[in-house]
């Protein structure tokens, strides 16, 4: 028995903007006094009329351009209309019959090398609800989420694995937070997920061929972290496994089900199935004049963007950076743009990107700071002017982390840092030489060994003379001379 | 009127308190026949009045007493769209409409059929508003109110709403001037909703030359509309003479076999109208709009769909009639919309089930498609003439309940009015005559944003006919 997984996400991310989608309250709620960003127009009062927020549709196609959609230069609003409490006016702003991007793709490497290209369905602006805080028996609702811009991204069903679906899912967190439309801060709700899952299974026969069904579509509603959407996807692959083994029953028209998840219990849970699936009566917002944007704007749009996380990642791994190496240069805006004035000024790429992503971030996150003020904590000069320091000897790689460590507290330059600790290395000197004729003298073994080609020898004699020099010695010059006088 | 109310206030003859003293005399004592306002303000009317007579500042409508109807908000003042629903709700703001008639006095928020469904005010949660010409007849609707507040002097304007003829019927029926805008000349932000891609505010006044004050007042782009378009405005206030117009006379109009039921003292009078106009040096041409009878069951279909969707936020949770210890959330629903009107559960059923799926392509979509065709209709009718010409409604202001058991044959009094609205052009009504001693509409449409025609033509019949001399309203019975 094979079985092979068929999964298609959903993606809803909360547009940054300043505003709502249609009225002018702040969209900034997160940890706002409950119903403080509202008006008549997001509390939905008798005459209150939406207005679309240009900035949100901007940010919609800019999303549409990154995942390879076709940008429509036409789309418009339709009411989706459902009754609950936290949907103040009884229907949603969305867009269902024309939406603003359409039919793209995003290229992904697995693990193992493969590729794996998934289908975009369509990405289209709505409106996030209120919140519904369920409370000792009450229901409290909190407007103040109520209206804020929020993106739908519909995947194509194109993924067959867990890993695929976490793939496709960081591609968009990373690309979305890179273009600046998001933050895709999860913990605030800013981006969730709705997945569609369900599983093919091929048995063999008892005649010798082989049989291909599909299990029920399930589609699990509002997981709000990657760790929840894989535990669940995991849980649902074995479950649907197990039911169909139970019960027999494949894909069918009509029989798909909506489920949800517990974090807690780590099981998913029927909400409802397809007679119970609601008519949301669509039909064009006659409020809301169509969404037009020319060929231009569109273009415009584009260059803002500039280059994508993916094609900046090609660009690095070419200069010699590893994989993880150039997509931690592309996981902040901040941290990107760093290293680009670095590299203009620094031309050894690979140990500037490893600094600032080993040594750096190290030193960074210790601090409690966010990398997205890395220029801030440490410019991009000062930095370098470290690195020079290393390479020409100045200082060993072991002090030079001690130098960073300085930099980020005084916000000295590393010169002044070194000369006031002393820590530059003795070079070439007699000094040096009394010292590793010493060592020499000390470590006859070593010697014999290095003598016979054992190349650890060397090494161990290396450390010896840096440890009698307290670090300050220069490597490559200490090996030097030893294999001189041994010569 | 507004003009030579302002005269005298700037010839300091009267002051706005004096003026306003007299409007809420006059309500005092009609009213209470009448029926016409569900709020009445004198504190606001009195700050107002007093604000404007400190300043000695008369632009606009400035010291003038109005009246609104009651489904336009006004900030800290009670909305109730004429529903049980909104019986205790204030509006935390005001329209953009109300805005932009600062310094008007306000007498009160008049009645309608709740949230302008209907024809004559019986729909209304609260009161039926009689005819101030005849009080067993109704004021007609859904802007009753504020017709019949204009008609007895309670408010020198109002403003009304217009959907299907909301405007246009009532002052038709109670012998006033009613003025629906092109679509998107006013905005309509503020107005509790109803057919939002038809609904219009617009003046009931006295006199054409009111309604053009008004209009000048409330027209052009607003950003809190998005509808609203962003287009000259004329100077409404300045009439040209409309010798040498062509007006279309539609002969559908006048088919009995498509339209039932037109009285023949309208028929009289409308086409004795027609006559004025010749006189007037406007050639009559005789049109033919066939898509133009299907612009009633059009409406029928497009305006509770939008209808439906608009009721929902009436949910007892944030605002409006509710109950605060519900069994679960069914039970608040329940409790809730129970307020509504049957005429607003009526149209919440019809609306929803041509969404529905299975029938949104045989009802919603088919409409949208007949809709488009009756706007290019009305597209080739205006490279013909400069406008049309014909009676506001087919009959004068019918008997209280005569119509109630029966909302097919209410939605029939639309049957003139709607096509404007379907097809978002502006069209006035303006006093013509009596039959049988009420007054008759007489109904001028002409193309998008030509309001400067229709003010023309009526100003130039309004001279010939001299309603309000040849006809004047008794109210001393009232």
């Amino acid at each position: 028995m094979k079985i092979r997984p068929i999964i298609g996400l959903e993606i809803h991310v909360q547009l940054k903007t300043k505003s709502k989608m249609f009225c002018g309250c702040s969209a900034q709620y997160f940890g706002a006094e409950p119903n403080t960003h509202m008006c008549p127009v997001c509390l939905a009062l008798p005459g209150a009329l939406p207005r679309a927020n240009k900035k949100a549709l901007e940010n919609a196609i800019k999303v549409g351009i990154a995942l390879h959609c076709r940008i429509n230069n036409f789309s418009k609003f339709d009411r989706k209309n459902y009754m609950y409490p936290d949907l103040f006016k009884g229907y949603q702003i969305t867009q269902y019959e024309i939406p603003i991007c359409e039919e793209g793709y995003v290229d992904l490497k697995r693990g193992d090398g493969s590729a794996l290209r998934v289908g975009i369905i369509r990405a289209h602006q709505e409106e996030d609800t209120a919140k519904s805080i369920h409370e000792d028996g009450y229901t409290l609702v909190d407007g103040n989420k109520a209206g804020v811009p929020l993106l739908e991204i519909v995947s194509a069903p194109d993924m067959t694995s867990v890993e695929d679906a976490t793939l496709f899912a960081e591609y968009v967190y990373t690309t979305l937070r890179f273009i600046g439309v998001s933050d895709c801060d999860m913990e605030k709700g800013q981006m969730r997920f709705d997945v569609n899952v369900n599983v093919e299974i091929e048995q063999d026969e008892k005649d010798g061929r082989t049989e291909k069904i599909a299990t029920p579509i399930v589609e699990i509603k509002n997981l709000n972290s990657f760790r929840s959407m894989q535990r669940a996807l995991a849980y649902e692959i074995s479950r649907q496994q197990e039911e169909y083994e139970k019960t027999g029953i494949a894909f069918g028209k009509g029989n798909k089900t909506t489920r949800g998840w517990s974090d807690d219990k780590g099981h998913t849970y029927l909400l409802r199935s397809k007679e119970e699936a609601e008519d949301y009566r669509y039909f064009p917002d006659p409020d809301l004049p169509p969404v037009v944007f020319s060929d231009e704007e569109i273009e415009q749009l584009k260059n803002e963007i500039g280059k994508l996380p993916h094609e900046i990642q090609q660009e690095y791994i070419s200069l010699g950076l590893n994989a993880d190496t150039a997509l931690y240069m592309t996981s902040a805006r901040s941290l990107f743009a760093y290293f680009e004035i670095g590299r203009k000024i620094y031309n050894k790429e690979k140990n500037l990107a490893n600094w600032m992503k080993g040594d750096l971030a190290f030193a960074i996150s210790q601090r409690g700071l966010d990398v997205k003020d890395i220029q801030k904590i440490l410019p991009v000069d000062q930095l370098v002017g470290l690195l020079q320091q290393i390479d020409s000897g100045v200082i060993s790689h072991t002090a030079g982390k001690e130098v960073l460590a300085d930099m980020l507290d005084t916000h000295e330059s590393a010169e002044s840092i070194i000369s006031k600790k002393g820590l530059a290395q003795v070079g070439d000197s007699d000094e040096m030489k009394v010292i590793v004729e010493k060592v020499i003298g000390m470590n006859e073994s070593a010697v014999i060994n290095y003598k016979a080609g054992k190349s650890g020898a060397l090494m161990f004699l290396v450390g010896q003379v840096m440890k009698e020099m307290k670090g300050k010695g220069n490597p490559a010059v200490i090996t030097s001379l030893i294999e001189s006088i041994l010569q | 009127m507004i003009k030579t109310l302002q005269d005298k206030l700037k010839n300091k003859e009267i002051s706005s308190r004096e003026l306003a003293e007299e409007y809420f005399r006059n309500i005092e004592k009609y009213d209470p026949t009448l029926q016409a306002f569900m709020t009445v303000t004198p504190e606001r009317g009195f700050e107002t009045a007093e604000e404007i007579d400190k300043a000695g500042v008369y632009e606009g409508v400035s010291g003038i007493p109005m009246a609104l109807k009651d489904n336009i908000s006004v900030k800290d003042i009670r909305l109730t769209a004429s529903s049980r629903m909104l019986e205790e709700y204030i509006s935390p703001y005001d329209a953009t409409v109300v805005k932009r008639l600062k310094g008007g006095l306000l007498m009160g928020k008049t009645n309608l059929d709740a949230f302008a469904f209907g024809a004559s005010t019986e729909n209304s949660g609260y009161m039926v508003t009689k005819n101030p010409w005849n009080t067993k007849k109704v004021a007609g609707g859904s802007s009753g109110g504020s017709a019949a507040a204009v008609a007895s002097g309670m408010a020198v304007f109002a403003l009304g709403t217009d959907t299907g003829g909301s405007i246009r019927q009532p002052a038709g029926f109670c012998g006033v001037v009613g003025l629906k805008p092109t679509y998107g000349r006013s905005s309509r932000y503020g107005l509790a909703a109803m057919g939002s891609s038809l609904d219009c505010p617009g003046p009931i006044t006295t006199s054409v030359e009111d309604a053009a004050i008004v209009l000048q007042l409330i027209s052009g782009v607003d950003p809190m509309d998005a509808t609203s378009v962003d287009i000259q405005v004329p100077d409404f206030r300045v009439f040209e003479s409309i010798k040498g117009k062509k007006a279309g006379l539609p002969k559908e109009f006048f088919d009995p076999s498509l339209v039932e039921g037109l009285d023949a003292g309208v028929k009289e009078q409308v086409l004795a109208t027609v006559k004025r106009l010749q006189k007037l040096g406007v050639e009559i041409v005789e049109v033919s709009m066939p898509y133009s009878v299907f612009a009633l069951p059009v409406y029928y279909i497009i305006t509770p769909s939008e209808i439906s969707a608009n009721m929902t936020r009436y949910d007892g949770i944030r605002y409006g009639h509710t109950t605060l210890h519900p069994e679960d959330l069914l039970d608040l629903y329940k409790t809730s919309r129970a307020s509504f009107e049957d005429e607003v559960k009526r149209r919440i059923f019809v609306g929803n089930y041509a969404l529905s799926s299975g029938y949104y392509d045989a009802y919603y979509n088919k409409a949208m498609q007949v809709r488009t065709l009756i706007i290019e209709e009305m597209h080739k009718t205006f490279e013909k003439v400069d406008f049309i010409v014909g009676p506001t409604s087919p009959t004068p202001a019918f008997g209280i309940g005569e119509n109630t058991d029966n909302p097919v044959s209410m939605y029939l009094e639309d049957i003139y009015t709607v096509t404007a609205n379907i097809a978002g052009v502006p069209a006035i009504s303006i006093p013509c005559g009596l039959s049988d001693g009420l007054p008759v509409g007489f109904q001028i449409i002409a193309k998008q944003f030509d309001e400067k025609t229709i003010l023309d033509v009526s100003f130039a019949l309004e001279q010939d006919i001299a309603f309000a001399k040849s006809y004047t309203l008794d109210l001393t019975k009232l």
